[in-house]
């Protein structure tokens, strides 16, 4: 069945079923909800939703999902701009430049352009979905150990760019995420690593409760200490609108492009992830600007990379998912047992047995995007009068939301004081100039870079040549050397130029 | 009025304190029993929603309510051996909280150390719900029709072949030492912190066999994309006829693993009784049966004696296995 078919077929299901419509939309909405308040994500969210959606339908449950999905990913962003503190992992890179800018007085030219963004991210990526999404699943089979370890260490060059002004705190950091990470059960052998005879610890250290210690309690015990100011109050000559401006988004549609490609690609690829997609946009972006000494200012162009890049991992993971059963990330995986709980098992045969099904992803996939976009324009008005509540009621409104989520996701007490020492540890860190961000690369691309070179070592028999008959892997090395170097090449280059 | 209020008040107090009094000396009274469950029974399932033992306790937990009335509750968390040692110090003897925990993993971490011989010995288990073989897969473009064929290329050029599963010194590689002991042949165990990971793998060339539960791999299998050369079951699956069982091909072995729901040591054995019993008519049902299959995962019921001497067997078998590979390190 040709793909515009399929998607005519899932729209004539999901339009003449007002349910189905309306599970979409509120779940667009919880998904934005979730994702927006810093210590509930959109993976708790669509976590907590699946057993409902096991009674319902399943067009009826998989639509919910994707709606909290979508919404999920970009609902990060709103955090990340008014209070300097990620939504979600996906959003750590748009508090770079979204913050400055809001604190510039510009909170709804700033939110504009991550929600725009994070449209065309997520409307792109769905269109590659639709049109390539068989040709693009098989590409990403070719990905093996190898090709993830060297994808992992081309994740981890980006430190390099992070934090061009101190490269040794960069790298003390990264390697205190990849330390964090390591704690816990090891995934290939079961054997407790850094544990200290704890089992509590034998469980790892998890994401949200790390993510959100360091970067939402430790955030607001740097901010408490402005507690009883007044805040900047925001600047009323601004357009009060989140539809962008008429050629505000001039010069940007390269980034953009770049970013959702990188997003698409690093979906299809599984167990990467959103915040991987973020970060390498986030650097691509400066590498290739005209303008990089702008970037961390409030530079536009570092708003949309990462909001482009990580909508768009969304479209890219529905791929392996759909053509071949194999999740993208986190969340995929969950959408996946939605439909296997009710017998439909994703993978080729879903195309030839249950078109509606395919269709309806399809269909709620792009509407979600659209929805969500909508959404914005007629909420933002109310997101953005948190700028305007003091600092002492809304801190402790988000700490509770932290330590709720922080026990929601696994469900064991212990992860809160681990969200506390984290909380400590990111205050400690913030005071002795320790950048955070490469901290959290360390944390995700740990694991990705150690356990692929063990599985690939393992694989060739402890043959550590073997990496060199792996043309893709070379190649991705090869990039990771170019952006670890690059700083050193482009003063290079600008030398030149000068002398010249 | 306010009379009959007091009244009302002192008596329902009466009524309360007599209910705390009957929780007091509840041990092995049956009228205890015949009231449960009085209230919600959580069931704590050490995997992530969505997983495959997630699906299953939710199905089943889905069809207690229908059946019984019930109110069960599944509340996921994660790292079973943290999970384990958290069930069994708790207070959680009262039937109200289960577990979801097989006899062959804790034989496993039992064997290496990981949990002791109490936990081992004393777990109940409310019988068995499903029971997932475990299948030797091979990519669809791959040399290999028969497991035959794949084992004579193994003990052609041995620890060549590359085994793709998940973890390594855990069941599943025990489960495939096992096996290639009974054969007498040896692959290259790699390892992949995810099944879909090495499923992937398989798929895209990495590796030459996937080794996975049935559940995991009946999508990729139905869909062409992965041959299923045999699988670990007693009698072959009802959805995979042609199918045959490593037993049927000579190989004397039963693996796979049991998906069930266990209750504390101290739990009053009439609500063991009530449970169990429960448990087996829901499972016996045509509906369960039938949602379970939809998955992939196979209704097998199995007595707690019959989980305890299956836990025993492979108890056996794991240590085998370990003293091996320590000797051999």
């Amino acid at each position: 069945m040709s793909a515009f078919a399929l998607i005519l077929q899932g729209a004539v299901e999901v339009v003449t079923n007002p349910m189905t419509l309306l599970y979409l939309v509120v779940g667009t909405f919880g998904g934005i909800v979730f994702g927006a308040i810093p210590g509930l994500t959109g993976a708790l969210g669509v976590s907590l939703m699946l057993p409902f959606t096991f009674s319902m339908e399943p067009t009826q449950g998989i639509t919910t999902l994707i709606g909290i999905y979508v919404g999920g990913v970009s609902g990060g962003l709103v955090a990340s701009i008014m209070l300097n503190i990620p939504g979600n992992a996906a959003a750590i890179c748009t508090c770079f430049d979204g913050s400055p800018m809001a604190k510039k007085g510009q909170p709804f030219r700033a939110l504009s352009y991550g929600i725009t963004a994070s449209l065309i991210g997520g409307l792109l990526s769905g269109a590659v979905l639709i049109v390539a999404a068989s040709k693009l699943a098989h590409f990403g089979l070719l990905f093996g150990s190898w090709e993830y370890f060297a994808l992992g260490m081309m994740g981890m060059a980006v430190v390099v760019a992070l934090c061009s002004d101190d490269m040794v705190k960069g790298f003390i950091s990264a390697i205190i995420g990849m330390i964090l990470a390591m704690v816990g059960m090891d995934k290939l052998s079961i054997v407790p690593r850094f544990t200290f005879g704890y089992y509590q610890l034998s469980n790892g250290m998890s994401e949200l409760a790390v993510l959100m210690g360091l970067f939402a309690l430790g955030e607001i015990m740097v901010q408490v200490g402005g507690l009883g100011k007044k805040l900047e109050t925001v600047n009323t000559e601004e357009r009060r609108s989140v539809i962008p401006a008429k050629g505000a988004f001039a010069g940007l549609w390269k980034t953009i492009l770049s970013s959702s490609i990188i997003g698409t690609f690093i979906g299809v690829l599984p167990g990467v992830g959103q915040s991987t997609a973020a970060l390498i946009a986030y650097n691509q972006a400066k590498n290739t600007s005209n303008t990089p000494e702008k970037f961390g200012t409030g530079h536009p162009e570092g708003i949309v990379a990462p909001e482009a890049a990580n909508n768009a991992v969304c479209g890219g993971a529905l791929i392996p998912m759909l053509t071949l059963g194999i999740p993208g990330d986190t969340i995929t995986a969950m959408l996946m047992s939605g439909l296997i709980v009710h017998g439909l098992a994703p993978g080729p045969l879903l195309f030839d047995n249950n078109t509606e099904v395919v269709g309806t992803i399809y269909f709620s996939y792009i509407l979600a995007c659209i929805l969500m976009y909508v959404l914005y324009i007629l909420f933002i008005r109310h997101f953005i009068k948190i700028l305007t509540l003091p600092m002492n009621y809304l801190f402790p409104v988000i700490l509770l939301m932290c330590l709720v989520g922080a026990l929601t996701a696994n469900n064991r007490i212990f992860d809160i004081w681990i969200f506390v020492a984290m909380g400590f540890a990111g205050y400690i860190f913030h005071h002795v100039g320790i950048p955070l961000a490469p901290m959290i690369l360390g944390y995700v691309l740990g694991p990705t870079v150690e356990l692929n070179f063990r599985t690939a070592i393992m694989a060739n028999r402890g043959d550590l040549s073997s990496i060199l008959s792996h043309p893709i892997a070379m190649g991705l090395l090869a990039m990771a050397a170019i952006m670890a170097f690059w700083p050193v090449i482009s003063s290079w280059r600008r030398q030149k130029t000068q002398e010249v | 009025m306010k009379k009959m209020l007091a009244i009302l008040l002192a008596a329902l107090l009466v009524l309360s304190l007599g209910a705390c009094g009957n929780d007091g000396t509840a041990e092995g009274d049956p009228k205890t029993s015949d009231a449960y469950p009085e209230k919600a029974i959580t069931v704590i399932v050490p995997f992530s929603a969505g997983g495959e033992h997630d699906l299953t306790a939710r199905v089943v937990a889905g069809r207690l309510n229908e059946m019984f009335g019930w109110n069960v509750v599944i509340q996921n968390t994660s790292g079973d051996v943290a999970a384990t040692i958290e069930y069994m110090n708790g207070d959680n003897g009262d039937g109200y909280t289960l577990f979801m925990h097989s006899p062959e993993v804790m034989s496993s971490n039992y064997a290496s150390g990981l949990l002791p011989e109490a936990y081992y010995k004393d777990m109940i288990y409310l019988g068995n719900f499903v029971y997932d073989p475990l299948t030797i897969c091979v990519a669809a473009d791959s040399p290999y029709q028969t497991l035959q064929e794949l084992l004579e290329a193994a003990k052609a050029n041995p620890g060549t072949l590359n085994w793709a599963s998940v973890g390594s010194g855990g069941l599943n590689q025990m489960n495939a030492e096992n096996l290639w002991n009974i054969a007498d042949v040896e692959f290259n165990y790699v390892p992949y912190d995810d099944a879909s990971k090495g499923r992937a793998a398989v798929l895209g060339g990495h590796a030459d066999v996937f080794h996975s539960f049935a559940g995991g791999a009946k999508s990729t299998v139905d869909s062409g994309q992965l041959r299923v050369l045999a699988v670990g079951s007693e009698e072959r699956l009802d959805y995979w006829p042609d199918v045959p069982t490593l037993k049927e091909l000579g190989y004397d072995v039963v693996t796979g693993l049991t998906r069930c729901w266990d209750t504390h040591p101290d739990t009053d054995p009439a609500i063991v009784e009530v449970l169990t019993a429960k448990f087996k008519e829901c499972l016996d049902d045509p509906q369960t049966q039938q949602q379970l299959l939809d998955m992939g995962q196979a209704p097998t019921w199995m007595t707690d004696e019959e989980m305890h001497e299956y836990g025993e067997y492979y108890y056996g078998v794991y240590s085998d296995i370990l003293a091996r590979l320590n000797a051999e390190e």
